[in-house]
C-alpha cells in the first residue's frame, strides 16, 4: 500500500511540477504578450515600451519571475522528497504561489510606471472606439467554431450507442471503484446509468466550454487608439483563434471522458502508471495550445498580423488623416483600481478585457460583475478548503 | 465604419458620434440601408453610458438619417430627407461661419473655395444626392 501511494504521489508530483513550470513561464512572459499600449497595467504610448527605464523594469520582472518559478519548482521537489505524501497539496499550492508572487512583483513596478508616466509626461489619447460592423457581429452565435462542438457531441452520441450495443455482453456486476493502486474496492450491478454516465458528464463539459466560448465572443475588447483599424482586424483573427483553441480543448476533454468509459464498463483496466501518463499527456495537450495562442497572438491578438481588407486599408488612411487635435487631460488609468480591477460606472458592459492577465476581466461597477466575481472566489475557496481538509484527513 | 470618441475633447460625446455618423453617410462609408449596432452594443464597445448613444440615435432618427427598428436595432435610411428641411439650419450655420471667416480676414472667394473643397472631401467627389 505504502509503495503504491509513493508511486501515485510521484505522478502527482510530476504533474504539479509540469503545471507550475507552464504557469511560471506564462506569467513570466506577460509583459511581452501584453498590448503595446500597456506597461504594468498603466496606459502608455506604444513607443514607451522601448524607453530605457521601461526595458529595465521589464527585465527586472522577467528575472524576478523566472527566479521565483525556479525556486517554487525546487522547493516543491525538496518538500516532495522529504515527504512524498505532500504531493497532492503541492499540486494545489505550487501554482497559486506563483500568482501571489506575480502580484508582489507587479504592484511596485506599476507604481514606478505611474511615476515614470508623470515624470516623462507620457500622453495617451483616451478614446472609445467602435467598428460598427464588428460591434454588430459581436456575440453573433453563427460565428462560433461550431464544428468542434458538433463533433464532440456526435462522439458522445456514438459512445452511448456503443454502450447500449455492448450492454448485454458486459458482466452483470461491474467494478465501480478502484483504489489508488488500481485494485478494485467497490462493485455494483450494471444498469443503463453505467452506460450513460460518462457521455452525460462529457456532454455537460461540452456545454460548459461552449458557454465560455460564447462569453469570449461577447467580451468587449480593448482597441488600440493609435491604430484602431489594425486593432479591429486583430480582434477578428484573435476571436477565431481562441474560439478554435477552446473547441480543440473541448474535443480533447470529450475524448478523455469517453476513454474512461470502457474502464467503467470493465472492458479495459489500465495500470496506474498508464492512467497517470494519460492524464499527464492530456493535461499538457490542453494547456499547451492556450500558451501557444497567448505567446503567438499576444493579449487580445495584439501581436497578430492580419491581412487587411481593401476597405480597411482605405479606412486606416482616413482615420489617421482625420485626427482632430484635442485636449488630453484624462486617461482611463483611474478606472483601474491597482491596475487590476476595472471600476467604471459609465461603462454598461460587465465583461471587459483583462489588463495584466489576472483577476480582471470584469467591471466591478456592474452588479453582474460583482456576482460573477463572488461566484469565482467562492468556487476557488471551496476547492482549496475542501482539498486541504481532505488532505488533513478530516473527511 | 469606425466610430472613435475622444473622452478628453470639449465636444460632447453624443455630438462626436453624431458628427461621425453623418460624415460616414455622406462619404459612403455607411451605405444606405446598412445596419448599425444596437444602442446597447455600441455603448458597450465605446464604453459610454447607454443614454448617450440613445440620444445620438434619437437625433439621427428625428433628422431622418436613421431608421430605428424594434428587433434589428438601427439602420441608415434608404431615402434621405429632402433638402428643404435642412435649409434653415444650414443658413444659421453658414452665417456663423462666414462671420468668423470675415473676422479672420478670409475673403469671399477664399471662403467659397474652402466650402467647395470641404464639400468634395466629405462626399469623396460624389456630388449631390448620395443615393
Amino acid at each position: 500500500m505504502m509503495n503504491g501511494l509513493e508511486d501515485s504521489s510521484f505522478y502527482i508530483f510530476i504533474l504539479s511540477e509540469v503545471i507550475t513550470l507552464l504557469t511560471g513561464a506564462l506569467l513570466t512572459v506577460i509583459p511581452s504578450i501584453n498590448r503595446k499600449g500597456l506597461l504594468f497595467g498603466v496606459r502608455v504610448p506604444e513607443a514607451a515600451q522601448n524607453d530605457v527605464s521601461a526595458v529595465q523594469m521589464k527585465r527586472l520582472y522577467y528575472a524576478g519571475m523566472s527566479l521565483f518559478t525556479v525556486l517554487d519548482l525546487t522547493a516543491g521537489a525538496a518538500l516532495y522528497f522529504a515527504k512524498p505524501a505532500s504531493a497532492l497539496l503541492l499540486s494545489l499550492y505550487q501554482p497559486t504561489l506563483l500568482l501571489a508572487a506575480q502580484i508582489l512583483f507587479y504592484l511596485p513596478l506599476r507604481k514606478r510606471t505611474l511615476a515614470l508616466k508623470a515624470e516623462k509626461d507620457w500622453k495617451v489619447r483616451y478614446t472609445g472606439v467602435s467598428e460598427t460592423r464588428v460591434s454588430r457581429e459581436r456575440g453573433r452565435l453563427q460565428n462560433l467554431p461550431w464544428t468542434w462542438y458538433i463533433v464532440s457531441f456526435m462522439l458522445c452520441v456514438l459512445a452511448v450507442a456503443f454502450g447500449l450495443y455492448i450492454y448485454p455482453t458486459i458482466p452483470d456486476i461491474l467494478i465501480k471503484h478502484w483504489d489508488i493502486n488500481m485494485t478494485p474496492d467497490a462493485w455494483a450491478p450494471k444498469s443503463i446509468a453505467s452506460v450513460l454516465a460518462l457521455p452525460l458528464v462529457a456532454f455537460g463539459m461540452i456545454l460548459l466550454m461552449l458557454g465560455s466560448n460564447i462569453l469570449i465572443y461577447f467580451t468587449k475588447l480593448q482597441v488600440s487608439s493609435e491604430n484602431p483599424v489594425l486593432s479591429f482586424a486583430q480582434h477578428r483573427q484573435y476571436r477565431r483563434l481562441t474560439g478554435h483553441m477552446l473547441g480543440f480543448i473541448t474535443l480533447l476533454i470529450t475524448i478523455t471522458f469517453l476513454l474512461i468509459m470502457p474502464m467503467t464498463l470493465n472492458l479495459y483496466i489500465p495500470t496506474f502508471p498508464q492512467m497517470m501518463t494519460a492524464i499527464l499527456v492530456l493535461t499538457v495537450l490542453m494547456i499547451a495550445p492556450a500558451i501557444l495562442v497567448a505567446v503567438k497572438a499576444g493579449q487580445g491578438g495584439s501581436k497578430l498580423k492580419p491581412v487587411l481588407t481593401a476597405r480597411e486599408m482605405e479606412e486606416a488612411k482616413t482615420v489617421s488623416g482625420s485626427v482632430i487635435p484635442v485636449r488630453i487631460d484624462r486617461t482611463d488609468d483611474a478606472f483601474w483600481k491597482l491596475g487590476l480591477f476595472y471600476y467604471n460606472k459609465e461603462d454598461p458592459s460587465f465583461l471587459v478585457e483583462d489588463r495584466f492577465g489576472n483577476s480582471g476581466g470584469l467591471n466591478y461597477a456592474r452588479p453582474a460583475g460583482i456576482v460573477v466575481a463572488a461566484l469565482i472566489i467562492l468556487l476557488t475557496l471551496s476547492v482549496y478548503v475542501f482539498s486541504t481538509l481532505l488532505f488533513a484527513g478530516l473527511f | 465604419m469606425l466610430i472613435s470618441v475622444d473622452f478628453g475633447s470639449e465636444t460632447p460625446i453624443y455630438m462626436q458620434i453624431y458628427e461621425q455618423i453623418v460624415m460616414a453617410i455622406a462619404s459612403g462609408d455607411l451605405a444606405p440601408g446598412e445596419s448599425l449596432p444596437s444602442v446597447r452594443r455600441l455603448s458597450e464597445d465605446i464604453g459610454v453610458n447607454i443614454h448617450t448613444v440613445n440620444k445620438t440615435y434619437a437625433i439621427l432618427r428625428d433628422e431622418g438619417y436613421l431608421k430605428m427598428f424594434l428587433r434589428t436595432g438601427a439602420a441608415v435610411a434608404t431615402k434621405m430627407p429632402d433638402k428643404e428641411n435642412i435649409y434653415p439650419a444650414m443658413n444659421d450655420k453658414l452665417r456663423q461661419l462666414s462671420a468668423q471667416a470675415s473676422i479672420h480676414g478670409i475673403t469671399e472667394d477664399e471662403f467659397l473655395k474652402m466650402a467647395a473643397d470641404a464639400y468634395a472631401e466629405s462626399t469623396k467627389g460624389k456630388s449631390g444626392n448620395i443615393l
